[in-house]
């Protein structure tokens, strides 16, 4: 809890890309609520910004350190890096997964950061528990307000998502 | 599957586990439980899960949607197979707190706390379910009388000067008392359940004792409290 932060979203405010593009930008799709978990020959198309990481800062502490656990996670055939985060989609446009940073345990006993895709599910599900605990904890005005959020954020929308025609753009310049 | 197999999961059941997802093939087997939890009490390693609630479990996401559904009573009927043999179960599930650390104190040059969660998840923690030790020692500092005695991280404190200590408030009164330079007797825990026991002089001038705790102001900072 000490570290989980909801990020608020804007396309409005977004600098990277001109104002032109931003209407191209609208939420993007989850595939919530799937049954039928990805397969190992699915197809996959990468998406990512440069400057958004969901990187987590793992500290150097002795062990025992926080680890994933019970969680399936994607690895990709290709190495796309330890720097990039983004998401992954199917051909629908559909995100299906958080590319996103994992501590695991190095050989000397410090920490390597991995990247995997997280299921969308999974942090959607995640979220919106700390959500509905923030809300519980500290009634919905003084939550608002501790967090910084306008309108009271759906657990679904607090993620970092951008559509593909987005990044199709980008490409043609 | 063929590991299922191998685990003396009986035919039925493995028909049952690839009719719920006959692309994937696989079976979820314990690793390792929580420790103070009550799948600690009644899962072994090595059980092969089944079933749990109405669920046919191949996923963890199928085990999540069960643990949802359990609803008040907090209990999860749960089939596992262990060595061979069916075995229904009832799990009392055990509520996790996602807050994390909200309080830290230092005393004679370590910093104890609340252990967090990865070390409960290797399996110990010393006490019982009702009153677990959540006296342990994360960090130590170099030159401290922790660092001359050996009162090193990944221990808990278990009794100071004979006396128990469970909780952060037992052990802030136990060492309140101590005068100034003079010997504590410590008893310590490791994470394997090895006991030993220190004896600690403390040094109140350099190394006094301190907490760190979360305010229930807004903003929800921190606050250091002199002891």
């Amino acid at each position: 809890m000490n570290t989980f932060r909801l990020p608020d979203y804007s396309p409005s405010l977004t600098t990277l890309i001109e104002r032109k593009y931003t209407t191209y930008i609208t939420s993007a799709l989850f595939a919530e609520n799937t049954l039928r978990t990805l397969r190992e020959t699915d197809t996959f198309f990468y998406f990512s910004l440069s400057f958004i990481s969901l990187s987590a800062a793992v500290p150097s502490a002795d062990i025992p350190r926080f680890r994933a656990v019970n969680e399936e996670t994607i690895k990709l055939d290709i190495e796309l890096g330890f720097d990039t985060g983004g998401v992954l989609a199917d051909a629908n446009g559909t995100v299906r997964a958080l590319w996103a940073s994992y501590a695991t345990p190095a050989s000397d006993g410090e920490v390597d950061g991995v990247v995997r895709g997280m299921f969308i599910d999974d942090a959607i599900c995640a979220t919106g528990r700390v959500v509905r605990w923030l809300r519980h904890e500290h009634g919905r005005d003084e939550f608002c307000d501790r967090y910084g959020l306008g309108p009271f954020p759906n657990p679904g929308t607090v993620l970092l998502i951008v559509q593909s025609n987005y990044s199709y753009t980008l490409r043609n310049d | 599957m063929a590991k299922a197999a191998n685990l003396r999961v009986p035919q039925v059941w493995i028909d049952a586990l690839l009719r719920k997802d006959p692309e994937r093939r696989q079976a979820l087997v314990v690793a390792s439980t929580v420790a103070n939890t009550g799948a600690s009490k009644v899962l072994h390693d090595g059980d092969v899960v089944l079933k749990a609630g109405d669920v046919t479990c191949v996923t963890f996401g199928d085990v999540d949607r069960a643990v949802a559904g359990a609803g008040e009573t907090r209990l999860l009927p749960m089939t596992v197979c262990r060595g061979g043999e069916i075995i229904d179960l009832q799990i009392s599930l055990s509520a996790v707190s996602c807050l994390g650390t909200q309080r830290l104190t230092h005393w004679a040059g370590c910093l104890i706390q609340k252990a967090h969660r990865p070390v409960a998840e290797l399996g110990f923690t010393p006490g019982s379910c009702d009153a677990p030790n959540e006296v342990f020692i994360s960090r130590w500092f170099h030159g401290s009388p922790a660092h001359r005695y050996g009162l090193y991280a990944l221990h808990w404190i278990t009794e100071v000067n004979d006396v128990l200590v469970f909780t952060m408030d037992d052990f802030e009164n136990a060492v309140g008392g101590v005068e100034n330079n003079t010997f504590v007797r410590v008893k310590l825990v490791s994470l394997q359940g090895r006991p030993k026991v220190l004896t600690v002089k403390v040094d109140h001038h350099y190394w006094p004792t301190w907490e760190l705790r979360k305010s229930a102001n807004a903003g929800r900072g921190w606050e250091r409290v002199m002891l």
